[in-house]
């Protein structure tokens, strides 16, 4: 659990470039960072991962300078967006990799906890190629905080899963970076995710941070026309409590429509 | 649909008959003839007195297979890694074993390694020494023949292996804690294993039964099986004993093979490849000054045979002045030395090339449309690796008697079919099912689907099919030599025949034209399959 900052980072490849970025994420904190393809968020995740080198700036963990740090020393756990599983061992030896590099006690134990976590209890003997996509994932998230690393790295977790599992993985992202207190930096180019998982809401284009705050902030008054227009299809609505655990809110809306009634859905997962 | 139905059926008869008689049939002679050694404890005595070359080969061949991964390996890693000036160069000379003849082989060795060789000169030149120094012939100069043959198949299956490994795994390992020696250990090599097993297998079948190398080098002191079997039938007649060891050869030799088909069929699957880095060599670190030294080493070891072949064919050894005399003396003088002349030699060689590469192509075809479901293709690829030329011409020797051209061209075709059938499943198996399915529901039949989607989608699969079974018919000795009665001479018997009579340098003016076809043969198939898994 560390604060992550990075200072006027600049990095560039063939025909695209990011110039002096700077971020700050506190210590144990949630940050999503959205954006399109091709906008560096990936880029960004491997900087902090140590895979990617950087031309100028500097790089800190809790204060400290890691910029010259190389990825095995960083402590950091990393979940790839096409998990990246080591498909020639089975559950328990892809979660246990980190433990066993580190030479940790107890690994038996470990192992079983983080297995518990992802909701993959029991499943230590099986191939990581009989799995599913969602258990996959989970096994690839188990992977990256079996050791306790100082924080978590997800590039697109929810991308390449289906619609009622996205949701439920959701859910458990926001367990996990709750029990494990890990400070949390997401990349998506779902700003849906953003809303409900960001403590720290980052909209990135083009290799710059159009806007970063707290997630209600960003979609209630978007300083950018490019954030206005990434958040222009949804709608903040207050909800206050009723009982029960009820709540209760009322929107209006324009819309180009000549009826006396219309349905809106509300997904009940997105709420903060 | 009654009409089609006929077509197949004439389609699989005619592969049936094709491996029938060009195979099986010559095999069960073989095996026939063998049994008969085996009730009359001929057999077991032909084995027992020949244990000390069963054991010659095995060793032989393990340290050949050793060598060949231990220089293999390393440069599918530069191959697949890598990014260097030259790198496609690099790439497509790896194909070039697959189809330089092995009687070339031999020929540069002599000149270079020889006793009146280039190196020998120089070190009596040096050292003022009385006599050559003895490295080429015997076991020594075998390995380094086979190692020179064989590394850079290593070299291919390995390097398509690790381009197909997602670095992401590699990069995940890194951020879990383990060192680069760790990653290696754990998560690159356990994915290389298969590729490595697989072409270490390939490797070993080819050292195990080769011919033109052991038979050229080997001298008096050292020889294998394969070259055993030539000496029993051609010098001592003895046939039994002859088709015993051939048996033992085959049977010794299945279990690698189905390992090697087994292994590649897992990973000739393309996948999905990941984002892979390629590291320039930079020779700012001590890492990358040894990998350029490594690939400066492997150039100088392809380029060596070839370019010392071309060399001696145009040079004047009186004056040390370039000349074109050579060639002249090959095409003025009607040589009855090897039963033919130049020219008669460079014909027959095209046209056995040329109908044998046809017939592999197609049943290479053939077999991988329908193959699995008559005898399963696994099984004919198998067998048909692990049967030696010497092998195959001495079951036709015994079954159809002396050489007759159509037998030439059959066992041709059988000796380069491997590689035909290989070249055409894969490309086959790379159009995607949806594509197939798709054509399906719009309601085009099987003919349809290979007239429109498969055939056109594999044309440059069947070009680099035709070219590699004509490069492999042209280099072939063996099978020749064995059925070999004065009337069929091929461009490889001639050169064997002028190596023996140590007419060196008619032998390498002869050795650049094969090159010169050669070469051709090997454009055409870097051309159709510079992204598909050829063998």
């Amino acid at each position: 659990m560390v604060e992550i900052q990075l200072i006027s980072v600049s990095v560039s490849f063939e025909n695209w470039s990011m110039k002096n970025f700077s971020l700050k994420v506190p210590s144990g904190s949630f940050c999503v960072i959205v954006g399109p393809s091709g906008c560096g968020k990936t880029t960004l995740l491997r900087l902090v991962a140590g895979l990617q080198e950087l031309e100028s700036g500097k790089i800190f963990f809790a204060k400290k300078d890691i910029t010259k740090l190389p990825a095995e020393q960083r402590d950091i756990g990393f979940v790839f967006q096409n998990d990246a599983l080591f498909s020639h061992m089975s559950v328990f030896e892809n979660v246990a990799f980190g433990l066993a590099q580190k030479k940790e006690g107890e690994i038996e134990k470990k192992v079983k906890n983080a297995l518990s976590l992802v909701h993959l209890e029991g499943f230590e003997k099986r191939s990581v190629t009989t799995l599913s996509s969602g258990q996959r994932k989970r096994v690839a998230i188990a992977r990256a905080i079996c050791y306790s690393p100082k924080a978590l790295l997800l590039d697109e977790p929810l991308s390449s899963l289906d619609a009622k599992l996205k949701e439920k993985m959701k859910l458990l992202l926001k367990e996990i970076s709750q029990k494990t207190k890990t400070t949390i930096i997401m990349v998506t180019h779902d700003i849906d995710e953003g809303f409900y998982l960001a403590d720290l809401l980052v909209v990135m284009s083009n290799g710059q941070i159009e806007q970063t705050g707290p997630a209600l902030e960003v979609f209630k008054f978007p300083k950018t026309d490019f954030v206005k227009d990434f958040v222009s299809d949804y709608e903040v609505v207050e909800a206050k409590s009723k009982k029960n655990g009820l709540f209760e809110g009322h929107f209006s809306v324009p819309l180009n429509k000549r009826a006396k009634k219309v349905f809106f859905n509300v997904k009940k997962t997105n709420w903060r | 649909m009654g009409k089609d139905n006929a077509i197949w059926l004439v389609a699989k008869f005619a592969l049936l008959c094709f491996f029938f008689f060009s195979f099986l049939y010559p095999m069960l002679g073989l095996g026939v003839r063998a049994a008969e050694g085996i009730l009359l404890e001929e057999f077991v005595n032909s084995i027992f007195s020949n244990s000390n070359i069963i054991q010659n080969s095995f060793f032989q061949a393990s340290i050949s297979t050793l060598f060949s991964l231990l220089l293999g390996v390393p440069l599918a890693f530069i191959l697949a890694r890598r990014d260097f000036p030259g790198k496609k160069v690099i790439r497509s000379l790896s194909l070039v074993p697959f189809v330089f003849p092995s009687i070339l082989v031999v020929l540069s060795f002599v000149i270079v390694f020889g006793n009146n060789g280039v190196v020998n000169s120089f070190l009596q030149n040096i050292f003022h020494l009385d006599g050559p120094v003895q490295f080429l012939y015997g076991f020594f100069g075998i390995i380094i023949a086979h190692v020179f043959y064989n590394f850079p198949i290593v070299a291919r299956l390995v390097c398509i292996q690790w381009e197909n490994i997602d670095s992401a795994t590699e990069q995940a390992a890194k951020t879990l804690g383990a060192s680069r020696f760790s990653i290696f250990l754990n998560v690159t090599l356990p994915q290389l294993l298969p590729s490595i097993i697989a072409s270490a297998s390939l490797v070993f079948i080819y050292c195990f039964m080769s011919f033109a190398i052991v038979l050229s080098l080997g001298g008096v002191g050292f020889s294998t099986l394969e070259v055993q079997i030539y000496y029993l039938i051609s010098r001592a007649l003895d046939i039994s004993s002859g088709a015993s060891l051939a048996l033992v050869q085959f049977v010794l030799l299945l279990p690698l093979a189905a390992l090697y088909i087994f292994l590649s069929s897992k990973y000739s699957i393309a996948r999905e490849r990941g984002q892979n880095i390629m590291k320039k060599i930079s020779l700012n670190s001590l890492q990358g000054i040894v990998e350029a030294l490594f690939l400066l080493l492997v150039i100088c070891f392809i380029a060596l045979p070839l370019v010392s072949i071309i060399m001696f064919a145009l040079l004047d050894p009186a004056s040390g002045n370039l000349t074109l005399r050579h060639f002249e003396k090959i095409f003025s003088s009607s040589q009855s030395l090897v039963g033919t002349t130049a020219l008669g030699a460079i014909f027959l060689s095209i046209l056995i090339g040329f109908f044998s590469s046809i017939a592999a192509t197609f049943f290479g075809l053939l077999a991988s449309l329908r193959g699995s479901k008559i005898f399963g293709s696994g099984l004919i690829l198998g067998s048909s690796l692990a049967i030696s030329s010497i092998t195959l011409g001495l079951g036709y020797f015994i079954l159809y008697g002396s050489a007759n051209l159509i037998f030439i061209i059959l066992g041709h075709a059988v000796i380069s079919f491997p590689f035909a059938l290989r070249a055409i499943k894969n490309a086959l198996g790379e159009i995607s099912k949806d594509n197939i399915d798709a054509a399906k529901t719009l309601s085009a039949n099987e003919f349809e689907i290979l007239k429109y989607i498969q055939l056109p989608k594999i044309k440059g699969a069947i070009a680099a099919s035709l070219a590699f079974a004509f490069a492999i018919s042209l280099g072939e000795l063996g099978f020749l030599l064995l059925l070999y009665d004065g009337v069929y001479a091929t461009i490889p018997v001639y050169i064997y025949r002028l190596i023996s009579t140590f007419d060196i340098f008619a032998a390498t003016a002869m050795g650049v034209i094969l090159m010169a076809i050669g070469f051709v043969c090997f454009y055409i198939i870097e051309l159709f399959s510079s992204q598909r898994q050829v063998v």
